[in-house]
């Protein structure tokens, strides 16, 4: 097998021809073509893997066979890894792709790569690492010294330890207290969501709020409502102050949960003058903010106004605007006021 | 415990065929990691929008960045939002003006530069309104910074659109991990077209992902401009087609908006259009007949790839093409450099460690964009001071170092849109060896404020790091002299010792050359030759103020007073000037040519003289600065020639310059007549040519008969 997708790879081990659409497009409509897709989608794994070199060595065109050389790659990606998959994948890795594609996506004429096969194969490879590597990872290894060890592990090891805590049923036993979610916290913080997802640990939640942003954290505090409670959920809001990154994301979880405690606690921040607060009201609770928006612009309260005219412009719809109109028309209002409603007089 | 918006289900829709009967339309999920049936995995975390008023580390959520932009909005008058139009679902559309209340220059009459920034257009480029967001944020948190961002607030007028496809846009967050994978026989093969890799506004679309017949519909907003509208096969007319154009040129309510926002800016006030897309890391830049333009534009380009990151590429299109996009409808109509932005990854997001997954360029890693932010925001930032007008010299003085007196000083203020006026004062002339201090005081922050805290410049830009100094003698034969300064302490000045931004003011020590004695002169000068962080050079003639039209600059002169759009040399600083200025004499005439013939005029030597009998040099102008690129003027034969190729009237200033810089100056205008209309030959249905050629028959036939 490994002669054949080695052969396969040599084929294509040319120098790229650009191609119009139309072409590839011909090339994957022929009948051979769509057999094998259709193949690809629907042989079970041991099938696959073993049928694989035949099937794309059967009569294809050279644009369809290699078009059909990543599609084989996407569904390896799906199976667990074996031996013959990585014997398959491995000559890839530097295959250079023979076609180009002559337009981009939006039709300008420049060659672009029509496949990405050696990158597809590299990373596939890599996922098996990471699946494999997470079944030997060491079942004793205390928190304490994961951490110490997590900024000088590979990109392999850190991903499997992951994929671990996220999928295998048996952990080491750890036992959490405040000096292990300390180090996590500030050694291993990738790892410290995981673990706090895992272990339901809010204290670690709480501490992981803390830390600056990164894309990963950022998208931690965006979906903590998808295991935490609303209760739990205000409880870590509490504590954030203003230019916490993550606070608008809590509040809007607060908004939409429906729970009146975390409602009238965005309420009470939205009045108090935070931004974001008054934000996610809006978002969740339309209606409801703009009731108390009317209530807010009514008191005659410049600075309640002022916060009920920016509410209305986040609401942002025909209806709001009209709203905002409306109040623009309004006699006696203060200077500051007038200001604020200026774009809609 | 509220489940997540974005629920995770699978939808596959069973025994749908599109068109050829290829395959089923199928609903498929994007993952991090593979599997699942119907799954594309991509190999990092599918970025899902976000709920935030700051610029974190990933994708907003519209509602968001509508937040942030109305937050900024009524926290300063610097920024005020406009509602530009409507998008087909009834949601507004909004732009943001940032400048500062008057519509001149901080010097006070010249015309501030319009910028006119598009984000948005294709629905699933989230990039596009992370970037205009972040350019809007940055000119925010910096406004009062006393350097290159207060510099633009006071002397360019942006407006920036950060989502014009609201409703698509709005689409493909509602699936931000969901795409419909479509058969279109115009596709290369199956694409995902609808939810995240929605392009197109939502005409004729309903907001479900799994609507399966309506998921290749909708216009394809930059292929539905003027003047290239479904001119090349780069569009489509079939409303299935990614590059459908729509049923005529600016049919789209969206794309009126687009064109509104470029109506708020004064005529001739815009300088700049960018429309920000993704992928592919390259800049597209519009090209047209006049060289100059072109040149301009990829100058900045230029600037724009030096300053974003390496990985960027700016690719010029044919001259005078298109393929209706509204970087071809801005260049055409307001004859500005013009841009497609197409953000990374460069060809997919295996660049960043991905599966490299056909269209997961348009899904960048949530850990990337931070970083794009920050350079887009850079290059585009310089592009706007780039073309906030070339830089000029307002103020020099030279101080006496032994008793701090001024000895002498050349200033310039602004008194209109296209001038200054002088004023010169000489209370003596230096001695020789004389140690003084040079104070130069520029229009603009002629560097930046690096985080170090020092002077610096933009990326790619090799200039010297200091001003050039340099004395010129000229005696009455019309022998030059040039004695380089070397400065000693020399510092661009920031903090309280700026003039009004930081860096916009520049000393040094010098010691006065050993010229010998000023009688010996006609002329003493100083002239200053310095570039700005961009490269650009000193306006050579403060008097006029520089503006852009017609695709080039105007009045940017060289140190000859010549117009282009490089600059040069400022010698305006004459401490000693003598002799009468040229005398015009009268003679100068009026000329008229019709289109397509040659004009060919002479005026006599006599028409100026210099009252001292010395040689003059002339020098011929329009009133915008360049002559019209039909016309040529030899100075040494004080000629004028050309052949127009359109009517109008243009006034020419003649120059003559004495030997000593003094300056006279005359108009004469040239008509250009249409030529006269062919004769009808009755029937209406003839034509010039075909009756020439009959009676050029019917003499023949005379003549042959006779």
């Amino acid at each position: 097998m490994i002669v054949s997708s080695m052969a396969l790879a040599s084929v294509f081990w040319l120098q790229a021809q650009t191609i119009a659409p139309a072409e590839l497009r011909q090339a994957l409509q022929s009948q051979e073509a769509q057999q094998t897709t259709q193949w690809l989608q629907q042989a079970d794994d041991q099938q696959l893997v073993e049928q694989l070199p035949a099937q794309l060595e059967q009569q294809h065109s050279p644009i369809a066979r290699e078009w059909l050389l990543q599609q084989a790659i996407q569904r390896l990606q799906t199976m667990p890894p074996s031996s013959a998959a990585k014997r398959f994948l491995q000559p890839l890795t530097d295959y250079q792709s023979a076609y180009a594609l002559s337009q981009d996506f939006e039709g300008r004429p420049r060659a672009v790569p029509m496949t990405h096969i050696a990158s597809q194969a590299r990373q596939t490879l890599q996922w098996y690492a990471v699946q494999e590597r997470a079944v030997q990872l060491p079942t004793t290894i205390s928190l304490a010294q994961l951490s110490a060890e997590w900024s000088q592990m590979n990109s392999v090891d850190q991903r499997a330890w992951l994929y671990r805590v996220e999928h295998e049923q048996h952990l080491p036993a750890w036992q959490l207290n405040p000096s292990s979610r300390a180090q996590l916290t500030e050694q291993a913080p990738a790892l410290a969501m995981a673990v706090a997802k895992r272990h339901q640990d809010t204290e670690l939640v709480a501490a992981l709020l803390q830390r600056s942003a990164d894309a990963d954290l950022v998208r931690f505090a965006q979906t903590l409502d998808e295991w935490l409670p609303a209760q739990t959920l205000l409880n870590l809001s509490k504590p954030l102050l203003e230019k916490n990154p993550y606070r608008t994301a809590l509040y809007a979880q607060l908004a939409r949960s429906g729970d009146v405690n975390a409602l009238q606690f965005v309420q009470q921040k939205s009045l108090a003058g935070d931004d974001g607060a008054l934000y996610a009201l809006v978002q969740a609770q339309p209606q409801q903010a703009k009731n108390l928006l009317q209530k807010w612009f009514a008191s005659g309260d410049a600075g309640r106004q002022k916060r009920a005219v920016f509410g209305m412009r986040l609401i942002n719809t025909s209806d709001s605007e009209h709203t905002l109109k409306q109040w623009a028309k309004q006699q006696g209002l203060a200077t500051s006021v007038q200001k604020e409603l200026a774009p809609w007089q | 415990m509220a489940m997540n918006a974005y629920a995770k289900k699978i939808t596959v829709i069973i025994g749908a065929t599109l068109l050829s009967g290829a395959s089923a339309a199928t609903t498929l999920t994007y993952v991090e990691n593979p599997g699942g049936s119907n799954t594309v995995a991509l190999g990092y975390p599918v970025p899902l929008p976000i709920d935030s008023l700051l610029p974190v580390d990933g994708f907003r959520r519209y509602d968001s960045l509508h937040a942030r932009h109305t937050q900024m909005d009524t926290s300063t008058d610097l920024i005020s939002a406009i509602n530009v139009g409507r998008t087909h679902n009834n949601r507004t559309v909004w732009a943001y003006q940032f400048s500062d209340a008057d519509t001149v220059t901080a010097e006070g009459a010249g015309v501030e530069a319009g910028i006119l920034i598009n984000g948005g257009i294709h629905a699933r480029e989230w990039q596009s309104p992370e970037v205009t967001t972040a350019i809007m944020e940055r000119l925010f948190e910096q406004r009062g910074d006393e350097g290159l961002h207060q510099y633009l607030l006071e002397n360019t007028r942006l407006i920036i659109i950060p989502v014009l496809n609201v409703d698509g846009f709005l689409q493909t967050q509602r699936f931000p991990n969901q795409v419909m994978r479509s058969t279109f026989s115009a596709d290369p093969s199956d694409w995902p077209r609808d939810g995240r890799m929605r392009r197109k506004n939502m005409l004729g679309v309903d907001e479900l992902v799994s609507t399966e017949n309506d998921n290749l519909f909708g216009i394809d907003l930059n292929r539905n401009n003027n003047p290239f509208w479904a001119s090349t096969n780069r569009s489509s007319n079939d409303n299935r087609s990614l590059v459908y154009h729509g049923s005529g040129p600016g049919s789209e309510p969206e794309t009126q908006a687009l064109y509104n926002a470029g109506t708020q800016f004064a005529s001739q006030q815009m300088r700049l259009y960018i429309d920000m897309h993704s992928f592919s890391q390259l800049y597209f830049i519009s090209q047209s007949s006049n060289a100059r333009y072109n040149q301009i534009a990829i100058k900045l380009g230029q600037l724009m790839i030096n300053n974003a990151n390496s990985q960027y590429t700016i690719s010029p299109d044919a001259p005078n093409s298109g393929i209706g996009t509204t970087q071809d409808r801005f260049a055409a109509t307001y004859e500005v450099p013009s841009y497609t932005l197409e953000i990374e990854p460069q060809n997919s997001s295996a660049q960043y460690g991905g599966f490299g997954v056909t269209h997961d360029g348009f899904i960048l890693p949530a850990n990337q964009i931070a970083r794009v932010r920050n350079e887009l925001t850079r290059a585009t930032l310089l592009a706007m001071y780039a073309q906030s007008g070339p830089p000029a010299l307002l103020q020099s003085t030279l101080l006496a170092k032994n008793d701090s007196t001024i000895i002498a000083s050349n200033l310039h203020n602004a008194q209109s849109d296209t001038s200054r006026a002088q004023v010169l004062t000489v209370d003596r002339l230096p001695d020789d060896g004389e140690p003084l201090q040079v104070s130069l005081r520029f229009n603009k922050p002629m560097r930046l404020l690096t985080p170090q805290g020092d002077p610096g410049v933009a990326n790619g830009v090799q200039i010297d790091p200091f001003p050039s100094l340099v004395v010129e003698t000229l005696d009455g034969n019309g022998n030059v002299q040039r004695y380089p300064l070397t400065l000693q302490n020399a510092e661009w000045l920031r903090d309280s010792d700026k003039f009004r931004y930081h860096y916009d003011q520049f000393q040094a020590d010098v010691v006065w050359p050993s010229v010998g004695s000023a009688d010996n002169y006609v002329t003493i000068k100083l002239r200053v030759l310095a570039a700005d962080l961009t490269g650009a050079q000193l306006d050579g003639n403060p008097a006029t103020l520089a503006g852009f039209s017609g695709g080039v600059w105007q009045r940017y002169d060289n140190e000859f007073d010549q117009p282009g759009d490089n600059g040069g040399y400022d010698d305006s600083f004459a401490l000693k000037t003598s002799g009468q200025p040229p005398v015009y004499n009268g003679g100068l005439q009026n000329q008229s040519v019709q289109s397509g013939q040659a004009l060919n005029y002479q005026f006599a030597d006599n028409v100026f003289t210099d009252p001292e009998g010395a040689a003059l040099s002339y020098e011929a102008r329009s009133a915008g600065g360049a002559l019209p690129s039909w016309l040529q003027f030899n100075a040494a034969e004080r000629r004028l020639s050309g052949t127009p190729s359109a009517s109008g009237v243009t006034t020419v200033t003649i120059t003559a310059i004495d030997i000593a810089g003094n300056r006279t100056s005359a108009n004469l205008t040239i008509t250009v007549t249409t030529p006269p209309a062919p004769p009808s030959s009755g029937g209406g249905g003839g034509s010039w040519p075909l009756t020439a050629m009959l009676i050029g028959l019917l003499l023949a036939w005379r003549r042959k008969a006779h």
